[in-house]
C-alpha cells in the first residue's frame, strides 16, 4: 500500500479516508485472497469498520496507510484461517453462486506466470501466504512484517522459508 | 525463463495489481454498509452466527424442557436493564468503563430513575452523575418527567443536551451529530458556551456553525446599530428550510445530508438535496448538490430511470463538471446510454 501521506496530513474526515485508501486496501486484500473479489470486499469492509471505530483515537502523526496496511493484513489472516475451517466451508456453501468472483486466471488474463503463482500462493497456509506476499510483492522487511503481524522476526523468517520451500516443491524456480 | 519463474511472476503480479481499483459498485456497497447503523456482517461471520444461533436455540429448548426460569442473557452495569419485548437482549453487552454497547440490532434499555433509551447498532451509553453520556452511535431517548429545576443531561463528544422531560433522538458521527426533538424541550450546550433551545420538530446539528461575527462586549454598539444588523441564521432550523446562501458553501448541507444518509432515509435525502440545490446560487454548490442527488438516485434508491434522467440533466447543466469521471462511471453502471437516457 502506498504511503504517500505525510505525517500530520491525514484526511480530516472518515469519508475522505475511505475515498483515498479504499483502492489500496482492496488491492491488498485481493492479493492475499488470491484474487477473490468477495474476500477482498468483505475484508475491506471490516478494515474500514475498524478504522471508523478507532478514527478519533488514532495518532495523527503517523500515516493512516500504515495502520490500514497492518489491520487489513491481520484481518486477512484471520479470515483466511476461518475460510479453511469447517465453518468457512459452510459459509462458502451457503453463499455459493452469490457473487461471480473472478478466478486468478481471469484476473491475470495476459500473465500466465502471475496467474500460476497466485494460485500456488493461494494453496499456502494463511500466515505463510501473507508473510510471503508482504516480503516478495510489497517489499516489506522481515522486521516490518514481524511488527505488523505481532510475531517475532525469527518466526517471520521461518514462515517465509517454509513458503519458499513449498513453492519450490510445487515446481517454482528462482524462489529467493 | 519458464512460466514457473518466481521472480518474473512476481513482477507480473506487481504490474497487474498496480492497475486494480475497487469496482465502483463494490466501493458503494461497502460504504453503504459502513455508513448504515448496522454494517453487514462478512459472509463467514454469518455462518458462525447461524451455528451460534442454532446452539443458543438448542440451549433455550433444553432450559424450557427442564422447567428453568428464564435468566437475563447479559449482565449489564448497575442501573441498566433491557426492556422486555425490545430486540433480543443478547445483542446488548457490557463494555468497558460502565458502558452498555448495542450489538447488531437496536435494543431498548430502562435507565433507572431516568428514562428509556433505544440504542441503535453499535451505540455506546453510560451513566453520568447528572444523566447519561452517549459515548458514540445513535440513540432515541424518552426521559421521565422531571420536577421544575431538576434538569438532566445527555453528554456527547461535541456538547451536552439539557433535558426537562422529553422525547428526542440523537445521531452522532465523527466530530459531530444531530438531535431531533419530538416532544418537550431541550437545550443544546456547545463546548464554546453557546446554547441553543429547541422546540418540538426541530433538528439541530453540531458542531454549531462558526459565529458570523465576534459577539461584541455589552455597550460596544448602540441598540439601533444592533437592530440594523441582519438576523443570524438559526442553526436549529433544518437546513432545507433555509437558503443555502445562509452558509458559506455546500459543506454544511452535505453534513446534514450525511445524517439522513446514515439513517438510511434516502427518500428524504433526495428531497433535501433537490430543495437545497434549487436554493443554491453558486454554480459550484449547485453542481455538488446535483452530484450528491445523482449518487443517491443511482445507488440508494431503486430508480435507475430517474437516476439516468438526472445524470442527463446534470451533464447538460455542468458539461465540464468537476465530477465528470464519477458521473460517467455511474451512467455506465446504470446502463444509461443503452436505455436511451443519454438525451
Amino acid at each position: 500500500m502506498r504511503s504517500a501521506e505525510e505525517p500530520g496530513e491525514r484526511p480530516a474526515t472518515f469519508e475522505a479516508c475511505y475515498a483515498e485508501h479504499r483502492d489500496a486496501v482492496y488491492r491488498l486484500c485481493l492479493r492475499y485472497g488470491a484474487g477473490r473479489a468477495s474476500f477482498a470486499e468483505d475484508v475491506t469492509q471490516e478494515t474500514f469498520v475498524r478504522l471508523y471505530q478507532s478514527f478519533a483515537k488514532l495518532d495523527r502523526e503517523r500515516p493512516i496507510s500504515d495502520w490500514l496496511y497492518a489491520v487489513a493484513s491481520r484481518l486477512c489472516i484471520s479470515r483466511l484461517r476461518r475460510d479453511r475451517s469447517m465453518l468457512g466451508w459452510l459459509a462458502r456453501l451457503v453463499h455459493r453462486g452469490e457473487e461471480p468472483a473472478p478466478s486468478a486466471a481471469q484476473l491475470y488474463e495476459h500473465h500466465e506466470a502471475a496467474a500460476g503463482l497466485m494460485e500456488a500462493i493461494g494453496r499456502l497456509p494463511p500466515r505463510q501466504r501473507v508473510a510471503l506476499c508482504m516480503k516478495a510483492i510489497d517489499g516489506k522487511s522481515q522486521k516490518e512484517i514481524a511488527r505488523i503481524l505481532r510475531v517475532s522476526e525469527g518466526y517471520v523468517s521461518q514462515l517465509i522459508a517454509r513458503a519458499r520451500q513449498a513453492l519450490t516443491d510445487m515446481g517454482w524456480e528462482n524462489v529467493e | 525463463m519458464t512460466n514457473r519463474d518466481f521472480k518474473r511472476a512476481i513482477l507480473e503480479v506487481r504490474a497487474d495489481f498496480a492497475k486494480v481499483e475497487m469496482p465502483a459498485a463494490a466501493a458503494s456497497r461497502v460504504w453503504r454498509r459502513i455508513a448504515r447503523p448496522a454494517p453487514r456482517l462478512p459472509r463467514a461471520q454469518v455462518a458462525w452466527l447461524a451455528v451460534a444461533a442454532a446452539g443458543a436455540g438448542a440451549l433455550a429448548a433444553a432450559f424450557a424442557l427442564h422447567g428453568h426460569r428464564a435468566r437475563p442473557v447479559v449482565s449489564l452495569p448497575d442501573g441498566f436493564e433491557v426492556v422486555a419485548g425490545s430486540e433480543p437482549g443478547g445483542l446488548v453487552r457490557a463494555g468497558g468503563a460502565g458502558e452498555v454497547v448495542a450489538g447488531g440490532a437496536p435494543a431498548t434499555l430502562h435507565v433507572r430513575a431516568w428514562g428509556r433509551v433505544t440504542l441503535h447498532a453499535g451505540a455506546r451509553l453510560r451513566r453520568a452523575p447528572d444523566g447519561v453520556e452517549l459515548v458514540g452511535g445513535d440513540a432515541d431517548f424518552e426521559v421521565d418527567k422531571r420536577p421544575p429545576g431538576a434538569a438532566t443531561f445527555v453528554h456527547l463528544a461535541g456538547g451536552s443536551i439539557e433535558i426537562t422531560g422529553t422525547r428526542f433522538s440523537v445521531e452522532t458521527r465523527l466530530g459531530g451529530g444531530a438531535v431531533r426533538l419530538d416532544e418537550g424541550a431541550i437545550r443544546f450546550h456547545a463546548p464554546d458556551g453557546r446554547t441553543v433551545a429547541l422546540a418540538p420538530g426541530q433538528v439541530l446539528r453540531w458542531p454549531l456553525p462558526a459565529a458570523a461575527e465576534p459577539v461584541p462586549p455589552p455597550g460596544a454598539t448602540s441598540a439601533s446599530e444592533r437592530r440594523d444588523r441582519p438576523p443570524r441564521a438559526d442553526p436549529a432550523r433544518p437546513i432545507a428550510a433555509r437558503s443555502v446562501d445562509d452558509i458559506s458553501d455546500a459543506d454544511a448541507v452535505v453534513d446534514r445530508i450525511a445524517v439522513l444518509r446514515a439513517a438510511g432515509r434516502y427518500g428524504d435525502l433526495a428531497d433535501e438535496l433537490r430543495l437545497a440545490a434549487s436554493h443554491a446560487r453558486r454554480p459550484l454548490t449547485r453542481e455538488r448538490l446535483s452530484f450528491e442527488l445523482g449518487e443517491v438516485l443511482s445507488f440508494h434508491l431503486p430508480d435507475g430511470a430517474r437516476a439516468c434522467a438526472h445524470w442527463a440533466d446534470h451533464v447538460r447543466a455542468f458539461p465540464a463538471g468537476h465530477y465528470a469521471d464519477e458521473v460517467s462511471e455511474a451512467r455506465r453502471i446504470l446502463g444509461c446510454d443503452t436505455k436511451g437516457d443519454g438525451r
